[in-house]
């Protein structure tokens, strides 16, 4: 994948940090150079919403380091980091130049371990990829190294009333929206019966600490795939894997449908609860209707963004509100990867920001659905943008969802918003022209 | 708009989740015996790899030979000296990697891979060898295989880090060192073992043995015994230097090929059978510099000594 024009991810170790930092309890100690970690502090400030560190402990090791091996430093950085830092879990995390002299950071957490303090490794190096391979290979590690801690061995509590999920797929760096979109699945999750590990938010610590007791694994992207196959190979929990996470009552009732199947739910418990939501989400959208007709109906639209965003907002809009998507831009596909869904228009895998600025100059959409990076190119068609995928600085994110049922509310008040925008841009447009001619 | 199957529910229609490459593969063992072999450049490590390799299969295991040098010539005497594209120069040429390129049955079915490395001078080849066993783990290449021996043939001293990656993060659960009685292969075998020390007790690969390889004179076993002996390691077996180790290698065949009926394939056999069964792997004491320097002074003197007297009794 080239990104020769603004990429939109960081490295594997951003990606790692994005997705510990995000674990409520957790604190990621760097074993890198002092740049490593700043580069992630000013990446992720001001992104709308992101659990960002106000401190990351770091080593930031020299050439001395390099030369004889970073152990002795990192010994003492993980020493002072437990002392000032209140943290449940410490992961040490690598770095470019401590892969490539062979710093053996998972025998240097083992030694913390064996001292009683709560540490495991991680061997990830910039170089391994850019942020989605940092969160799945961080993961894997954890579920690795954390059996080996005293407080997590021996902590099975099998056997609850509820049968317990583990969600996969969706992380900082990935989904922008991953706070609310978690959430929302939670909600749902649990009125149909369940327990939930989303591991992002409140009580992250302790849901790493019960992830082998899920009874199901539910992935929602292809980077949560190795993480569920891993934990299938460990514990023998089985896996559900869907494309994208749902959105919509079409998508949610088939979401828990699969799941009744699965876990041996209470069906009728299950229906009540979408039945009430189907009658919330016509009472929020009221006169929805007559404005799409007047202003939201046949739009041309493109959009960009990872594989897991793409297909659920872009089905979504093509499904529901009938939107034409022009063009639809996957950034987290390489270009050997079959890709997802055209929308019977045209599929690109780039992430590169001149060429999305290309191919969206060259749409002929009305509508937007991008990053904060395709905002001039988006100002300049004269075209609205609402920012869906990994950048987004353009907005307070909050608890703003664009998944299952709330996403959908959202996502279809937000369009409606965005037609009007281009409504009066396109009008404004036409008045300048008739001006000037 | 939807189709569900046994474990996938797609959503969006044709293709799905369905299209990801894999991120990353486990770093485990899945399957077989994984042994690394180490030793000083040009004492022998690819020529006792390969005819340990070729007794195993000869004795009915499935058998993967990695070649961890750049030089990209440790299976060569298991597949008529052909030329087989290494690992790294598939990564180089940027396309996506199949098993079948990279990989060739040669003697008895044993599958050859050369980990390959950047050109002299340039790159890292300690990075090189971990990315190239990665990719192989990656590409399911143990799963589908099945082996019951992997033998993993690296490079000299442990230079850097990097070459110390097959014993340390789980990819091997024990090393050999290949040795003759010269003092420069004993330092590099007890550097070896300095680093087996250092990540043993974390989880990493422990000692087998040493294999004691091209010796000639009366004292060179002796020599091996003695350093074996102070650092609590045990030797796995002698290869004395033989012509027609020299003969076979020139018809790109090991000895158990090109002579199964002789003494030194006999001698390999036997070595793989130790090796193959050996389960006491231990934690080797290496000597320190000072020590190391006086111990081979204090040789010097008995290698001497012993030449003199045979002299004198030969006059
Ligand atoms: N026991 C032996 N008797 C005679 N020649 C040997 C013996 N062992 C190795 N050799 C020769 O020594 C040379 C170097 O051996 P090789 O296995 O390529 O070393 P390495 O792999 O350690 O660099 C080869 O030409 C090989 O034939
Ligand atoms: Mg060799």
């Amino acid at each position: 994948m080239g990104n020769i024009r603004n990429p939109r991810a960081g490295c594997a170790l951003h990606g790692a940090l994005a997705t510990l930092e995000a674990i409520e309890g957790v604190v990621p100690i760097v074993q890198a150079n002092a740049g490593c970690a700043m580069q992630h502090a000013l990446a992720y400030r001001d992104r709308g919403g992101y659990t960002v560190a106000q401190t990351v402990p770091s080593s930031n090791i020299i050439d001395k380091q390099v030369i004889f091996g970073g152990g002795s430093r990192l010994r003492e950085q993980i020493k002072n980091t437990v002392k000032v830092m209140d943290g449940r879990l410490y992961v040490v995390v690598g770095s470019c130049e401590c892969a490539m002299v062979g710093d053996d950071l998972i025998g240097m957490a083992r030694e913390a371990a064996e001292q009683g303090l709560q540490v495991i490794g991680s061997n990830i190096a910039g170089f391994h990829g850019d942020i989605h391979r940092g969160y799945t290979r961080v993961f894997l590690d954890l579920i690795d190294a954390l059996p080996e801690l005293e407080t997590v061995r021996g902590l099975r509590e099998k056997g609850g009333e509820r049968p317990l999920v583990n969600l996969f797929g969706l992380f900082p760096g990935g989904d922008p929206y991953y706070k609310g979109d978690l959430e929302e699945l939670r909600r749902i999750l649990e009125a149909i019966g369940l327990r939930v590990n989303s591991f992002f938010g409140p009580g992250g610590h302790a849901a790493l600490r019960t992830l082998s007791d899920a009874a199901l694994n539910l992935v929602f992207s292809r980077w949560g795939e190795t993480i569920a196959a891993r934990l299938e190979k460990k514990y023998g929990t089985p896996q559900l894997i869907f494309d994208a996470a749902p959105l919509g009552i079409e998508e949610v009732s088939l979401f828990a449908q699969a799941l009744v199947e699965r876990l041996d739910l209470d069906a009728t418990g299950a229906e009540r609860f979408l039945e009430r939501e189907e009658v919330l989400a016509e009472y929020f959208l009221l006169g929805a209707a007559n404005r799409y007709f007047d202003e939201g109906a046949g739009k041309r639209a493109a959009i960009v963004g990872d594989s897991e965003t793409v297909l659920r907002i872009g089905g979504f809009l093509s499904r529901f509100a009938a939107v034409d998507i022009r063009t639809a831009i996957y950034t987290d596909c390489g270009e050997e990867d079959a890709l997802p869904v055209d929308f019977g228009g045209a599929a690109h895998a780039t992430g590169d920001g001149g060429e999305i600025a290309d191919l969206l100059c060259g749409s002929g959409a009305d509508l937007i659905f991008a990053s904060s990076l395709e905002t001039e190119v988006a100002r300049e068609l004269g075209v609205p943008l609402l920012t869906v995928s990994h950048p987004v600085h353009d907005r307070m994110i909050g608890d703003r969802t664009y998944a299952g049922l709330r996403g959908a509310v959202a996502l279809g008040a937000d369009y409606l918003t965005l037609a009007r925008q281009g409504r009066r841009a396109a009008a404004e447009k036409l008045a300048r022209k008739l001006a000037a001619g | 708009m939807s189709e569900v199957e046994s474990n996938r529910v797609s959503f969006h229609g044709r293709g799905g989740a369905g299209n990801g490459k894999p991120a990353a593969a486990p770093k485990s063992q899945s399957a077989g015996r994984h042994i690394a072999i180490y030793g000083k450049g040009g004492i022998g490590k690819s020529t006792t790899t390969s005819n340990i390799s070729a007794a195993l299969a000869e004795a009915g295991y499935k058998v993967i030979q990695i070649g961890c040098d750049p030089k990209s010539d440790s299976t060569n005497t298991l597949r008529g000296n052909h030329y087989l594209p290494t690992v790294l120069d598939s990564v180089r040429g940027g396309n996506k990697v199949h098993l079948a390129d990279i990989s060739a049955t040669g003697f008895k079915g044993i599958l050859c891979i050369e980990s390959g490395g950047p050109v002299p001078g340039v790159g890292c080849a300690g990075r090189g060898i971990n990315a190239a066993v990665t990719l192989l783990q990656e590409l399911k290449l143990f799963e589908e295989f099945k082996p019951d021996y992997v033998l993993y043939d690296v490079l000299g001293d442990v230079v850097c880090g990097g070459f110390a990656v097959p014993i340390r993060d789980g990819i091997t659960d024990r090393a050999y060192v290949v040795t003759s009685s010269d003092f420069m292969a004993i330092y590099a075998a007890n550097n070896l073992f300095k680093a087996v020390n250092k990540y043993a007790p974390t989880g990493g690969a422990r000692l087998g043995g040493i294999i004691g390889n091209g010796l000639s004179a009366a004292y060179s076993n002796a020599i091996i015994d003695d350093f074996a002996a102070r650092t609590g390691v045990p030797v796995a077996g002698y290869v004395p230097r033989a012509l027609v180790v020299s003969q076979s290698e020139l018809y790109g065949k090991t000895v158990i090929e090109a002579n199964p009926g002789s003494e030194h394939a006999g001698i390999y056999r036997e070595l793989a059978r130790h090796i193959a069964e050996n389960d006491k792997l231990v934690i080797p004491q290496p000597l320190g510099v000072g020590d190391l320097r006086d111990w081979a002074r204090d040789w010097g003197d008995r290698v001497f000594n012993l030449e003199n007297g045979a002299e004198r009794a030969a006059a």
